[in-house]
This record gives structure tokens, C-alpha cells and sequence, in this order.
């Protein structure tokens, strides 16, 4: 089963070691990840992935996600992007 | 989400709801260490360091909170907020203790970072790569980082200036019996106990003043009429700081007695000489509850235990603590230690029941059913948490004048600085 949002859903914080998470309904179906970080020039690829991943394993669809990242380690990112994903639903 | 996480995003709110209603700028201020639950009396004394620092400016609205984020002070400062960002970072820059602090600066649209004010990042602990990076990249195995916070910690304590020196051991020590994770009717970081009067926050200031004058008294360490004025005056200002509550008094004459027996071969033998007539006090009736106690129950007290020179404390209970935790140590004083605080408040009766109590407290259940039944009763072992920060002392001294790091202890003083098992 597919989980398209339904409202925005927010979770983390913008804080140092953590990251915020912003999920948005879009009208098609599309997956549209949008990352900021304060190590994006060196891991802005690997935060990509690791939020990809975890929309693809919530059957997430018709989303904007948009992660603003303080420098936060990819389970803390999964963490987030889940929280958020399921807020919006 | 792990806990820590939704601490974290509780924590964001708050700090919002602070700045909003006060319309200041928050200071936020905690240890800035790894870990999933940061209860630890290292990052305790961390937070407290940095409280201490920013007690210097004018704090107009003052909180803190004690979880799995460990021990954290939210400060309203009436200050230009790039001027109180620029202290905070002047603090995590060269204070001691300051790069393993974290001091955020938040107003009511968010947080203020160093980048705003052109200032350069924060660096990693172990090498100069810029922090985020290594947290990123796990660049440094845990133990170098491990080892870097308590090598920190301990510099920190072996100030050149040996007064200073005493103050923060004493300090440390009186404010890490507050970590205890239950305090069976004493107030610790996460409760107030059965005093309505205090919290942990009184208890920390009170800390910070009674160490000041205590350790003025390291040079007495022969001398019992000194050590007792010095004493009279800790105990003075204790309760112009406290507006005349009862924090520390027992403590200021157990920290200073166990001081100067430190500084001697035989710390049992020396305080014992020094208290050779401690029990001429009760010929005057100075209507302290230790004088109570003795006109009722014929009971000595602290000063008998001082005549023996704290026996118990040194050959008993500190080395179990260094083979048990926290909590164990002190439910062991709690059946072991006679405790004046705990028998004035409850009477004889109360007071045998609740060693009997004490000694059925096998599982966690049990503990805080006794907690409970503390609590509901009114009771308080505070001569028994007096102990506990001796023990503290006692474990600090050790290690700060010790030569070299052996490898198991070193492990062992993990487990109790830094709440690794």
C-alpha cells in the first residue's frame, strides 16, 4: 500500500547533531527530496540516499520532503524523515 | 524514534515557549557529548560549570530540566543577543571544561549561530577538522573520545592552585551525590524528595558557595579549631545563599574533616586524633538536632563517627562503591550509616523501620516502592547523602593523584563519571 500525505508533517529540530524534517502533499505522484545541510558540499549525496530510502520503505508518494540538516547522522535522519512521514499521513 | 530524539524535540518547544513568553534571549546550556542517555556526573558537572559561567551576567528568568539530555540550564539574559553569543563562545572556547560544553543562543525566530557573527565553526575534540565533519564521518573511534572527555575532566580538577584544586573536587563531589537515580526522601536532580523547600538547583548553587569556603580550610588540615571556624562561616554563608535552608550543614563538617584527612597517610587515624574531643560538644546544648538526639537517645551521631575517624567511610563503603553503582552505595548507607537527619525527622520507630526496609531492596521494584514509601513518610536520609558526596571525594581525590592511568581502573572510573557500564 502507497502513503501519500494528506497534510505537512514536521519533525527534529535545527539544532547541532540533529536535523529538521518538512513533508508536504504534492498534487501528482512524484517524490520531490530537497536537502540543506551544514556538510552538504561533502555528504550532501549520502544524506540524499539515506532519506530516499527511507521514503521508498514507507511506500511514500506525492511528497515534497525537504531536511534541513545540522549535521545529524543518518539514523538520527531515518529517525526524522519516518516521524515526519507519518505526521502528514 | 529513540528517546533521546523526542527529548530533543520537546526540549525545541519549550525553548520557544520560553523565548516567547519572557521575549529575551535563552541560553541553553549542556554537555556537548555522545551517548543515548547523558544522566552522567561528568556531564552534569559540565552543565553546572557553564551555568556557573553565565551566572556572571544578569539572568533575568531561570530553568532547568533533567532526562535522558542529561542536565540542562535555560538562561533569559537581557543582553544584546550577538553580545551574549559572543560570551558563549568565548566560554566554549577557553574555559576548562568549555569544549565539552554546548551553549546555544536562541531568541523567539531561532537559534543564533557562529556563522552569523563570522565566526569559525566549532573544531572536533581530537583533531582540527571542523566538528560536524567528524561527527558525520564517525571519523574517531568512541574510547579516544571517551578518553578525551575524562582526560578534560580530570585536568580540570588538578588546577595548579591547590585551593582551587579542593573547591572543584568538593564541589563536584557535593553536587554528584545528586545524580543519584532515586534519593528515598533526598532531593536529586529528578526530584525534590520529601522536601517541599529545596530542589536540585538550590543544592547546586549551595554547592558551588559552601565549596568556596571550605576549601579555604586545606591548609588547617591539623588544625580542629581552624577547621571549625572556617566551618562557622561555610555554614554562614550556606544560609544567606539559601535564605536559611538546611542544604549543606552536615556536609561542610563531613567535607572538611574528610579534606584534611586525605592529606595524610592514614586519613581514618588523622581525623580520629583531630576529633579526640569532639564529644565535649554536647556539654553545651547548641539546639542543633544532633544535640537532640544525644539529650533523648544518648546518640552521638556525626561526631562519634568523627571520634572513629568515618571508619565505615573509608574501609567500608568506599570500597563498595567502587565495585557497585551509585543507587547500591547509598541504600548501603542508608542500612549502615547511623543517620541523625533521617532519625530526628522520623523518631526511633520510623527510623528502625526504614533500615529494615532498606535492607529489602533486591530489584528495581522494591526500590521504588521504598522510594515511595520514604516520600509518603516524610523521611529524609540526609546524613546518608552527606556520606555519599564523601565517597565522592574520597573517589575524586584518588584519581587526581594518581600517577599514571591503569588500564582497569581507568575502565572502572568510565563506568562511574561517565555512566558507561
Amino acid at each position: 500500500m502507497m502513503n501519500r500525505p494528506t497534510k505537512t508533517g514536521i519533525a527534529g529540530t535545527l539544532e547541532s547533531n540533529d536535523c529538521q524534517v518538512i513533508v508536504e502533499p504534492t498534487k501528482d505522484e512524484g517524490l520531490i527530496i530537497q536537502i540543506e545541510s551544514v556538510v552538504k558540499a561533502r555528504f550532501g549525496k549520502q544524506i540524499e540516499t539515506a532519506v530516499r530510502d527511507t521514503c521508498e520503505q514507507l511506500n511514500l508518494i506525492g511528497a515534497i520532503v525537504s531536511v534541513n540538516d545540522k549535521g545529524a547522522l543518518d539514523f538520527t535522519i531515518k529517525a526524522r524523515v519516518e516521524t515526519a512521514v507519518k505526521r502528514s499521513l | 524514534m529513540t528517546q533521546l530524539l523526542q527529548e530533543r524535540e520537546s526540549r525545541a518547544s519549550l525553548q520557544k515557549q520560553i523565548c516567547q513568553t519572557y521575549s529575551l534571549p535563552l541560553v541553553v546550556v549542556k554537555a556537548n557529548m555522545h551517548g543515548e542517555d547523558k544522566r552522567s556526573l561528568i556531564q552534569t558537572i559540565v552543565a553546572c560549570e557553564g551555568y556557573f559561567e553565565l551566572k556572571k551576567l544578569n539572568i533575568s528568568h531561570h530553568h532547568y530540566t533533567y532526562t535522558v539530555e542529561g542536565l540542562i540550564f535555560y538562561l533569559s539574559i537581557d543582553l544584546p543577543i550577538e553580545q551574549i553569543k559572543r560570551i558563549c563562545v568565548d566560554i566554549e572556547e577557553n574555559h576548562p571544561l568549555g569544549r565539552l560544553m554546548d551553549i546555544d543562543v536562541f531568541n523567539s525566530h531561532g537559534q543564533i549561530f557562529r556563522r552569523n557573527l563570522n565566526l569559525d565553526p566549532r573544531q572536533c575534540f581530537i583533531c582540527n577538522e571542523v566538528a560536524h565533519i567528524c561527527v558525520r564521518e564517525q571519523t574517531h573511534p568512541i574510547l579516544d573520545i571517551e578518553n578525551f572527555i575524562l582526560e578534560t575532566f580530570k585536568k580540570h580538577l588538578q588546577a595548579d592552585d591547590m585551593q582551587v584544586r579542593w573547591q572543584r573536587m568538593i564541589q563536584t563531589a557535593l553536587i554528584g551525590e545528586l545524580i543519584k537515580p532515586l534519593g528515598y526522601g533526598c532531593v536529586t536532580l529528578s526530584d525534590q524528595g520529601s522536601h517541599s523547600d529545596m530542589d536540585a538547583l538550590l543544592f547546586i548553587e549551595s554547592a558551588h558557595t559552601v565549596s568556596m569556603e571550605i576549601s579555604k580550610a586545606f591548609i588547617f588540615s591539623k588544625d580542629f579549631k581552624q577547621l571549625r571556624e572556617v566551618g562557622k562561616i561555610a555554614e554562614q554563608k550556606m544560609f544567606e545563599m539559601t535564605n536559611g535552608i538546611n542544604t549543606h550543614k552536615g556536609a561542610i563538617f563531613l567535607m572538611l574533616l574528610v579534606m584534611a584527612g586525605l592529606q595524610h597517610p592514614d586519613p581514618v587515624k588523622h581525623i580520629s586524633g583531630l576529633c579526640e574531643d569532639i564529644l565535649s560538644d554536647f556539654q553545651v546544648d547548641d539546639g542543633s538536632h544532633g544535640m537532640h538526639l544525644h539529650k533523648q537517645y544518648g546518640i552521638t551521631g556525626i561526631r562519634g563517627l568523627a571520634k572513629e575517624g568515618f571508619e565505615d567511610l573509608f574501609t567500608q563503603g568506599y570500597p563498595y562503591f567502587q565495585l557497585h553503582p551509585i543507587d547500591d552505595t547509598f541504600l548501603r548507607l542508608i542500612r549502615e550509616n547511623p543517620d541523625t537527619t533521617l532519625m530526628y525527622r522520623g523518631g526511633q520507630s520510623l527510623y528502625n523501620e526504614c533500615r529494615e526496609k532498606a535492607k529489602r531492596t533486591e530489584n528495581s521494584v522494591e526500590r521504588i516502592k521504598f522510594d515511595r514509601w520514604m516520600k509518603i513518610q516524610g523521611l529524609s536520609p540526609g546524613g546518608s547523602a552527606d556520606m555519599l558526596s564523601a565517597i565522592l571525594l574520597i573517589d575524586l581525590y584518588s584519581w587526581i593523584m594518581e600517577e599514571t592511568n591503569d588500564e582497569p581502573t581507568h575502565k572502572d572510573r568510565y563506568r562511574r563519571y561517565l555512566g558507561i557500564e
